[in-house]
């Protein structure tokens, strides 16, 4: 049984693989005409990521039983004094990470055959999926900081694929454009922060023969950093590695591209804008751990940026009536939860809820997907309602993944609350935050579901059920959804996802968990009290007494105007990068190719234009009058006479 | 019995030309003007036996004739066959021309010989009176060639202004050989420089080396006494301009080198004076052929460009300077040649000599186009041709001379780049405008005489290109003796 | 092994120029066409053999061969000049893409050139031999020799079969780069003229100036003859402020011709760098080295800068050349082995990329007639192909992991963020404490302008609503995916596996690096 899981670790590029071998084959056998039925990409798809998640299966009990880690690296670019490899480490955090990507992806691509089954990029669609699911695959498997840059900027790639999946509409195209440059400023941090990070340790790396910047071996490297370059620069190292995190994990302030990015394909927003890839940012905090460990203020500044994000998004979410965006702002706000845990030390608890997350959050926008795709593309919640008549499995569903991300004692409960536990105590400031995030976020949930799915229907068209593809993945999702949390949640003597996910890390300090009841109980309260709120706001069966007590959202949003302009607007974050777009960095630009073209050009011509002059004016001379030519015969001869002479006698 | 040993070792080409410079003058009597065509045989004739008669001598020894007033060496022998062979150039040219335009042939034929005749004794003159009877010569004829198609106003014109800026800049010359008589009471180059070289540089030295300069100045046409050139080179009959171009200022370099390395000594002032002179020269030619649209124009500028070029390898007053001076003549000799050639066949064809008149040539007529391209890609510098490898030799010889000649150098290439630039003008009308209508195909056909010219030209420039070793090695042989002379003379 | 000769792999193209001008062969367009192709197939598989038979592991220059004349006489004795050839790692990875573009460009030629065929191919010959003895010259005089015969056939190309302001950019380009080569001239002289006084020893041969460690040149005339052959290099590379002509030119040159201008002719300005300065000079290179890599980060910043803010297609991926360029220069500026690697490896890595740009360029030319990227836009709709291929050239140029740009960028980057050449200066006895990890930092700022200009002008061109006159935009015709192909091969195979690159110019490289 050993060597059975053996095997399976040891080759476990092939989960990476066998995708990779999916899009090869879809992009080749369509251009070249092979075959042209979309069930068979869609069997070559799913048969793949089913491979993996069997793969990652064993993987997974394999690593019960394991003590190190294992890791696999070739050579892969060698220059001088460094040298960088690629392959694959296998420790419980690459485990959980693979089941729940290859998880969700499964039952996302069983999703997408149903959705996309009309429209004309079916195959596209299915190959970049691949893409997709190799690059994260790489991107978890990674077995250094280098690798996993390599892989961080190819999930980039896919999802500016699939977010400018539908090109044609200007508004799809200019979102993926947005999404990749704004991904591109963390990379460029990332990039920065690794080469700095490898300058300082380069002699540590090359005397400890380790491969360069490995996981495993990054905590003595962090180490030998922080003495080499001292704790301000060291600093600044972390936080520009951080870089990498906020522009993928969609953190404050370069969250806004995640929002836009619902333009693309509703299953592409379950799976790499909410599931996998922009949790990659959290992934890559834990990875790098010890990096970050070791700088208290680097520490701090994470968690606030969580901290900031969760609320900032959180209260964007609340006016959005696009479902899309509501369930866009979710996510960041559930990420920067996740951030904020990393930060303050809850090391666990944020992978715990990353892993909750990721399922609950798929669900909710697969959910939407039925929805958008049940009402022919609409997806302003102001034309829904009712909905829950119509498609009962889409509604139930989106009603446990609102309890579960609301956190009423279904899965994100269990995992918010480990959060607020390690927050208790760490920094108060930011569990306040954390608890009021905690309201809005039940707030704007079931505002979203009771708009959505109670009432009466408002829309114009006719709305029709999700097929039975779409459902079963659906339910498939809901079941973790619902006892995921519960499961590993470490009580009642069930398994922990803590003790697993922490047993490579005993050093790593992690914050004391507080064990108590007040706190599970008062996170309760508030999301109950959102929900409340929410329904008393929006559900039609509390109209009679909001009209009497005259406190409608309408009222509400006439006093607090500002406040409501202000998440209306987003925070005016994105305006202010447009205006500086548009009013500096354009004309700039601008400016820069007119001085290109009339200043550094212009003194070029010159040059060429002033010798012509020249010539010009020394033919002017050339009159054809003899006399002239004696002239200057005779002037350049007395000329060049008394010249010499004199500087005969002067030498 | 002497003077007939002399001729046998010294003179024999010299006699086979004046030989012939007679006989074209009787036949022109004896012959009626329907038969005219004959001289130039007979003229042909005459070069080439001078050519062959070069090769009887033994030039390894330095031998002298005429009292001393002649001198005899490998330098004298290499720069006879340049003048030899630009005249046989110039005389394929002139058949077919004088046969369009002139009357009496047998007299320009007679007027040709005798100019280079006088180029032959330039060459060798070691006597300040030899000196200037060659050089009056090899002018008067020059000025008589120049007005030769009488009835072109513009002929007559240039053959005037020659005249007199050639009698205006020999005057001055005259005064310099004054000063020098004045100083060493000495015709004798070789007597002048053994007295000299006792001698302290001063005032009069200067102004006598100046004057002196005026009248090799106006032959091989540097500033400032180069403004003859362009309106001359217009006017003149086209074989006439390209024997100016090259045979007379190889003529004129010829005895510039000899008077620089005999008589005045290898001192800084003169080596700053020759280089300014060069550097203006250069800067001045290039410049005003920038916006020049008559081709012949361009060429005299060109030229006069060429004559800078030519004269850094004196200024630098070593014997690998002068060895880059001999092999950019001999490549200039066809480089010029070549562009002349393709000129006067367009000349002839078309009567016309404006630059854009060339427009789409290279459409029509692919390999003269690449002939005449080849040429001036080889005026300009570019590789594989002759020019390249002559203007990098002489720019090497400048390099080498020391750190201090570097601005000189730095002045030279800057000029290349402005003189690369007019002669893409030329190539790009040629290669790039829409073809114009060419009345006188016929012409490209007949013109063999001209044609042939124009292929041994392009045949040279590449060949000299390719395989520059052997000739610059026959160059050096000079600079050896060169060298020595320098040391005896001192 | 004795049958690969370099003179032969330098002449061939020559002697293909020949056969095609001449008058025995045929004024057929197709004959011409179908001749060439072959003919520029042969050449490149023979360019094969030689990385075939190359030996990395070895120091040097292998291939050695030097033509004598007839009794063994150097061929320019007087000039103290050899035809002398060799090539390592760093040449031959250079001549195997000269090679391999100019295939491509040949068959890249078949829409765009339409008229003086005969003329075309044998100048794009010419050229190719041109540019093939740059890269394989032993000696610094042949060096030059090459270096300038390859104004003639480009300036030809540029202006003959351009379009716009041909002639003018044409004349430019020819100019400037002359310009620029007579510093060199100058330069090689001054070192030469040294050595002379010396040694005694009057000679060209590189070699000799180049594995000679003791030889140090006086700190002044070293930046002098340093700074002459840098100028001739920087207009060829181009680095900012020498860099106006090529914008003019590419934008004017017909397709296949800014394939081969971005291609192959920027990378003589980077070998050179390399050849002449690094190696002969590193002392000086040393001491210069803030200059190079400031003028690094400028290129880097300033021509992407300059490239967002460009309408037309062609202008813009010219800027980009510039701005991929300025990594060639960081790279060298770092004086590590990093860095040069990386700096050789981007040099392929842009060869590549940006003949690609520009085949997609000329693609889209072809159909629209028209390089103003606000009047196209929505190709995609009609030409998933093009798109795909320009895609993956697109992400290849602003350095997309996996692609051949990525590990040049991260090379020359990482060079010289750990290069010692310099930690800051002084100014007015004021200390800047700008270090070079600082420079390059922002240097790497480059790599989000990129990303801004290349999917800015991605999204405008493919993206979106397509304009109604384009719907007749067809797709890939066969030659143009051939071509397409074949580079995204290249671009994805060395992306994948780029110690199959360093591999071959590593060990130049690290040999390179022990002068200093």
């Amino acid at each position: 049984m050993e060597q059975f899981l053996e095997f399976f670790v040891e080759n476990a590029g092939a989960i990476a693989a066998l995708p990779l071998w999916a899009f090869l084959i879809i992009v080749f056998g369509q251009n070249l005409g092979v075959y042209d039925n979309k069930k068979i990409t869609a069997w070559i798809t799913c048969t793949s990521t089913f491979i993996g998640l069997i793969w990652s299966v064993c993987i997974l009990f394999w690593t019960f039983g394991a003590e190190e880690p294992f890791s696999k690296n070739i050579t892969w670019l060698s220059a001088g004094n460094i040298e960088l490899s690629a392959g694959w480490l296998i420790d419980n955090l690459a485990a959980m990470m693979l089941l729940v990507v290859t998880g969700v992806s499964l039952l996302i691509q069983v999703y997408s055959h149903g959705y996309m089954e009309k429209d004309d990029g079916y195959h596209r669609f299915f190959s970049y999926l691949n893409l997709f699911n190799f690059s994260m695959l790489g991107l978890v498997l990674s077995s250094n900081l280098f690798q996993i840059y390599i892989f961080w900027e190819l999930v980039g790639v896919s999802s500016y694929l699939l977010i400018g999946f539908w090109f044609r509409r200007p508004s799809a195209a200019h979102a993926a454009t947005k999404a990749f440059i704004i991904n591109r400023i963390g990379d460029f941090g990332l990039l920065v922060g690794i080469i700095a990070f490898l300058f300082f340790s380069i002699n540590w790396w090359a005397a400890s023969g380790n491969i360069y910047l490995g996981f495993t071996s990054l905590q003595p490297a962090a180490e030998y950093v922080l003495t080499a370059a001292g704790p301000v620069v060291y600093c600044l190292i972390a936080l520009a590695i951080f870089c990498g995190p906020i522009a993928k994990s969609a953190q404050f302030p370069l969250h806004t591209w995640l929002p836009d990015a619902m333009e693309g394909p509703t299953p592409i927003s379950a799976l790499i804008h909410a599931a996998t890839m922009v949790a990659a940012g959290v992934f890559l905090i834990a990875r790098a751990y010890p990096i970050f460990e070791a700088s208290p203020c680097v520490m701090t500044t994470i968690a606030w940026i969580g901290a900031i994000t969760a609320f900032i998004t959180a209260t964007i979410a609340i006016t959005q009536y696009d479902l899309k965006k509501t369930l866009a702002y979710s996510t960041c706000s559930q990420l920067g939860y996740m951030v904020m845990a990393m930060g303050a030390g809850a090391y666990a608890a944020g992978l715990f809820h990353l892993m909750t997350h990721a399922f609950f959050k798929a669900m909710l926008f697969l959910c939407s997907g039925a929805v958008i795709h049940g009402l022919n593309d609409q997806q302003d919640m102001r034309y829904m309602g009712g909905l829950r008549k119509h498609m009962p499995v889409v509604a139930y569903t989106y009603l446990i993944g609102c309890f579960a991300i609301s956190g009423i004692l279904l899965s994100g409960f269990w995992s918010k609350e480990e959060i607020f536990a390690g927050l208790y105590g760490n920094n108060m400031t930011l569990l306040t935050i954390g608890l009021i995030v905690a309201f809005i976020t039940s707030f704007y949930m079931f505002r979203s579901y009771f708009l959505a799915f109670e009432n009466e229907y408002r829309g114009h068209a006719h709305p029709h059920d999700a097929p039975k593809v779409m459902t079963i993945p659906l339910i498939l999702l809901a079941i973790p959804s619902v006892f995921i949390g519960f499961l590993l949640s470490g009580k009642f003597h069930l398994p922990s996802f803590d003790k697993y996910i922490l047993s490579g890390h005993e050093a790593s300090a992690h914050a004391g968990h507080h064990e108590s009841l007040m706190l599970p109980v008062v996170s309760l309260l508030i999301a109950l009290a959102g929900l409340l709120t929410a329904a008393y706001l929006y559900h039609d069966r509390f109209k009679a007494l909001r009209e009497s007590v005259k406190i409608t959202a309408d009222n509400i949003i006439k006093t607090a105007k500002p406040f409501y302009s202000l998440t209306t607007n987003l925070w005016y974050i994105d305006k202010l990068y447009y205006c500086f777009i548009d009013n500096i960095f354009l004309p700039v630009c601008e400016f820069a190719a007119n001085f290109d073209k009339f200043v550094i050009d212009g003194i070029v011509n010159f040059i060429g234009v002033k010798t012509r002059f020249e010539g010009w004016f020394l033919r002017q001379f050339q009159t054809g009058q003899l006399q002239t030519y004696l002239a200057i015969l005779f002037s350049g001869l007395v000329g060049l006479t008394l010249i010499f002479v004199a500087l005969n006698l002067f030498m | 019995m002497e003077l007939i040993t002399q001729i046998k070792d010294v003179l024999l080409p010299e006699s086979v030309m004046v030989l012939f410079i007679l006989l074209t003058a009787i036949l022109s009597f004896l012959l009626g003007s329907q038969k005219q065509n004959f001289i130039f045989y007979v003229s042909l004739t005459g070069v080439a036996l001078a050519l062959v008669s070069l090769s009887f001598a033994d030039y390894t020894v330095e031998k002298q004739a005429l009292w001393g007033s002649y001198v005899s060496d490998y330098f004298t022998f290499v720069f006879r066959i340049i003048i030899l062979v630009g005249t046989a150039f110039t005389l394929f040219l002139t058949k077919d021309y004088v046969e369009n335009f002139g009357r009496s042939k047998a007299e320009f034929y007679f007027l040709l010989l005798t100019a280079s005749l006088g180029g032959m004794l330039l060459c060798g003159a070691n006597d300040l009176v030899m000196v200037f009877i060659a050089l009056e010569t090899l002018s008067i004829a020059s000025f008589a060639l120049c007005g030769y198609t009488k009835l072109d106003k513009l002929s007559n014109e240039a053959a005037l202004k020659y005249l007199t800026f050639g009698a205006a800049a020999s005057a001055a010359m005259l005064y310099g050989f004054s000063f020098i008589y004045g100083i060493t009471a000495q015709t004798n180059l070789g007597a002048i420089a053994g007295l000299l070289s006792t001698y302290e540089i001063n005032s009069v030295l200067i102004i006598a080396f100046l004057l002196i300069l005026a009248g090799f100045g106006f032959k091989i046409s540097a500033a400032p006494f180069q403004a003859w050139a362009p309106d001359v080179y217009e006017g003149a009959p086209i074989p006439v301009a390209a024997y100016l171009s090259v045979v007379s200022k190889t003529a004129g370099f010829a005895v510039l080198i000899r008077f620089m390395t005999l008589i005045f000594p290898e001192a800084a002032i003169f080596s700053v004076i020759l280089a300014t002179i060069a550097v203006i020269t250069m800067t001045a030619g290039n410049l005003m052929a920038m916006g020049q649209q008559n081709i012949r124009r361009l060429m005299a500028y060109s030229s006069i460009a060429h004559a800078g070029y030519i004269l850094l390898g004196l200024a630098i007053l070593t014997g690998e300077g002068i060895t880059a001076m001999t092999f950019y003549l001999i490549t200039y000799l066809f480089m010029n040649f070549g562009v002349w050639a393709a000129i006067e066949l367009f000349a002839l064809a078309t009567g016309k000599d404006n630059i854009d008149d060339y427009s789409g040539l290279g459409i029509k007529y692919r390999y003269f186009s690449f002939g005449f391209v080849l040429c001036l890609l080889s005026l300009a510098g570019i590789p594989i041709t002759a020019g390249f490898f002559s203007k990098f030799y002489l720019f090497k010889a400048v390099a080498l001379a020391g750190f201090w000649y570097m601005p000189v150098l730095i002045i030279a290439l800057i000029n290349t780049v402005v003189a690369l630039f007019y002669y893409m003008r030329i190539i790009k009308v040629i290669y790039l405008k829409p073809p114009a209508e060419i009345r006188h195909e016929h012409v490209f056909k007949i013109a063999f005489p001209v044609k042939a010219v124009m292929a041994v030209c392009v045949i040279g420039v590449i060949t000299l290109g390719i395989f520059a070793t052997p000739v610059i090695e026959e160059s050096r042989v000079i600079t050896v003796k060169q060298d020595q002379k320098v040391a005896v003379s001192r | 092994m004795q049958y690969l000769s370099l003179t032969l792999l330098i002449f061939l193209p020559l002697i293909g120029a020949l056969i095609i001008w001449g008058p025995w062969f045929a004024h057929n367009e197709v004959k011409i066409r179908r001749f060439a192709k072959g003919f520029g197939g042969v050449i490149f598989i023979y360019s094969l053999f030689f990385l075939a038979f190359f030996n990395p592991a070895k120091e040097g220059f292998q291939f050695e061969q030097t033509l004598t004349l007839p009794g063994g006489k150097p061929w320019l004795e007087p000039l103290g000049s050899n035809f002398a050839l060799g090539v390592d790692g760093i040449s031959l990875l250079l001549i195997v893409l000269t090679t391999f573009l100019v295939l491509l460009a040949l068959i890249a030629s078949k829409y765009s050139i339409t008229k003086r065929h005969k003329f075309y191919y044998s100048m794009i010959f010419l050229l190719q031999t041109a540019i093939l003895g740059v890269f394989a010259a032993k000696d610094l005089f042949l060096f030059i020799i090459f270096w300038e015969i390859e104004l003639i056939p480009m300036y030809f190309l540029i202006s003959v079969w351009g379009s716009g302001r041909k002639e003018y950019s044409a004349m430019k380009f020819i100019l400037y780069t002359f310009a620029g080569s007579i510093f060199m001239l100058a330069a090689i002289l001054a070192i030469v003229y040294y050595n002379y006084l010396q040694t005694g020893i009057f000679t060209f041969d590189l070699t000799t100036y180049t594995y000679m460690k003791a030889f140090a040149y006086p700190t002044l005339l070293g930046i002098l003859a340093f700074l002459g052959f840098f100028i001739a290099f920087a207009v060829k590379l181009p680095v900012v402020p020498f860099h106006t002509w090529l914008p003019d030119a590419h934008v004017d040159a017909p397709t296949p011709v800014s394939m081969l201008l971005a291609g192959i002719l920027l990378k003589m300005g980077g070998y050179g760098l390399i050849r002449m300065n690094l190696q002969i000079m590193p002392e000086i290179m040393q001491i210069l080295a803030p200059l190079v890599i400031i003028l690094g980060v400028i290129n880097i910043l300033y021509a992407a800068i300059v490239a967002t803010a460009q309408q037309d297609l062609k202008k813009l991926v010219a800027y980009s050349s510039v701005s991929h360029m300025g990594i060639v220069l960081l790279g060298l500026g770092a004086m590590n082995v990093a860095g040069v690697s990386g700096a050789v490896f981007q040099m392929v890595a842009h060869g590549v990329i940006s003949a690609g740009l520009f085949m997609i360029v000329g693609v889209i030319y072809l159909r629209t007639h028209t390089r103003q990227i606000p009047e196209l836009g929505g190709l995609g709709q009609n030409s998933p192909k093009i798109m795909y291929f320009a895609m993956i050239i697109a992400l290849g140029s602003l350095g997309l992991p996996l692609l051949i740009g990525f590990a040049a960028e991260t090379l020359a980057f990482y060079g010289a963020f750990t290069s010692n050449v310099f930690s800051g200066f002084s100014l007015f006895d004021v200390y800047i404490p700008v270090s070079i990890q600082i420079l390059t930092a922002i240097a790497i700022i480059g790599v989000i302008f990129t990303a801004v200009y290349i999917l800015w002008m991605f999204q405008r061109v493919f993206w979106g609503n397509i304009f109604h006159k384009w719907r007749k935009f067809h797709d890939a015709s066969p030659h143009e995916m051939v071509v397409l192909i074949s580079l995204i091969l290249v671009i994805v195979v060395f992306g994948l596996n780029p110690t199959g690159m360093t591999d071959i110019f590593g060990p130049t490289v690290s040999s390179l690096m022990k002068l200093i």
